[in-house]
């Protein structure tokens, strides 16, 4: 296989790798971010709403 | 073993932080994360009866915020660019497959050497940060194509059914997307020249 085409190859493991990651080690997350209490109550009463009217 | 999909009433205790965290990672805005993290459990909720237990609950779910993620990404490019300039941009990001070669399949644009390695993604966060701009850049069903495969694993027959479109332009689709975010990456994000 040519250089360039090693590089290709190795790029597009790289973009399937990337889109694949599953988001973060330890160190790179803070986890005292959290959804307010407000937002949670939205998103609740948001899925409630949805399933009443789902068949 | 295929995961049973959990009681849809947990979902927003189990996992709605850690999608909050993972949203607000990408597009960086408190309340956006918060409207994508709620977009997702909708769309989760609609196709539950899809999920086939290959992957766990938090794994599809984080699959289904992605795509939202992209979604919103490519409407804010949208509402940035003119008309004119998103034409422009549209040709950018969607280079004919060829430009690449030449008339005798010699290489045109050579790759660059990128200084990412596979394993060492979780370390480049700029990448990552500069990957989902240039997935947002690309037209809609490239896009789409691009994260049906590579995120949710889809089949060609899946994504044709999905997108009502042929094997052939399939391809083609997904062709172009892996062809535009390289060139988008390597635009934005450059690895070492040589």
């Amino acid at each position: 296989m040519c250089k360039y085409c090693r590089r290709l190859k190795k790029q597009l493991l790289i973009l399937r790798y990337a889109a694949r990651l599953e988001p973060f080690t330890d160190d790179e997350i803070d986890r005292s971010l959290r959804l307010t209490k407000d937002a949670r109550q939205r998103i609740k009463q948001a899925m409630k709403d949805f399933s009443s009217s789902d068949p | 073993m295929e995961t049973q999909l959990e009681n849809p009433e947990d979902w927003l205790d189990k996992y709605g932080d850690f999608l909050y965290r993972f949203a607000l990672s990408r597009v960086k805005d408190p309340s956006a994360a918060e409207d994508l993290v709620q977009d997702a459990f909708l769309a989760a909720l609609e196709s539950r009866r899809n999920f086939r237990g290959r992957s766990s609950v938090k794994t599809w779910l984080i699959a289904i915020l992605k795509h939202k993620i992209v979604d919103y990404i490519r409407h804010k490019v949208r509402v940035r660019t003119s008309d004119k300039a998103e034409l422009t941009s549209d040709g950018a990001a969607n280079p004919p497959p060829d430009i690449n070669f030449d008339s005798v399949g010699n290489w045109q644009i050579r790759p660059a050497k990128w200084t990412v390695t596979p394993t060492k993604l979780y370390e480049q966060k700029e990448f990552i940060d500069v990957l989902y701009r240039c997935l947002g850049e690309l037209p809609a069903r490239q896009a789409k194509a691009f994260l049906m495969r590579e995120i949710d694993g889809l089949s060609t027959k899946q994504i044709c059914k999905a997108l009502d479109i042929s094997a052939t332009n399939s391809w083609v689709l997904l062709y172009r997307a892996r062809m535009s975010l390289r060139q988008c990456l390597e635009n934005k994000w450059l690895g070492d020249e040589d």
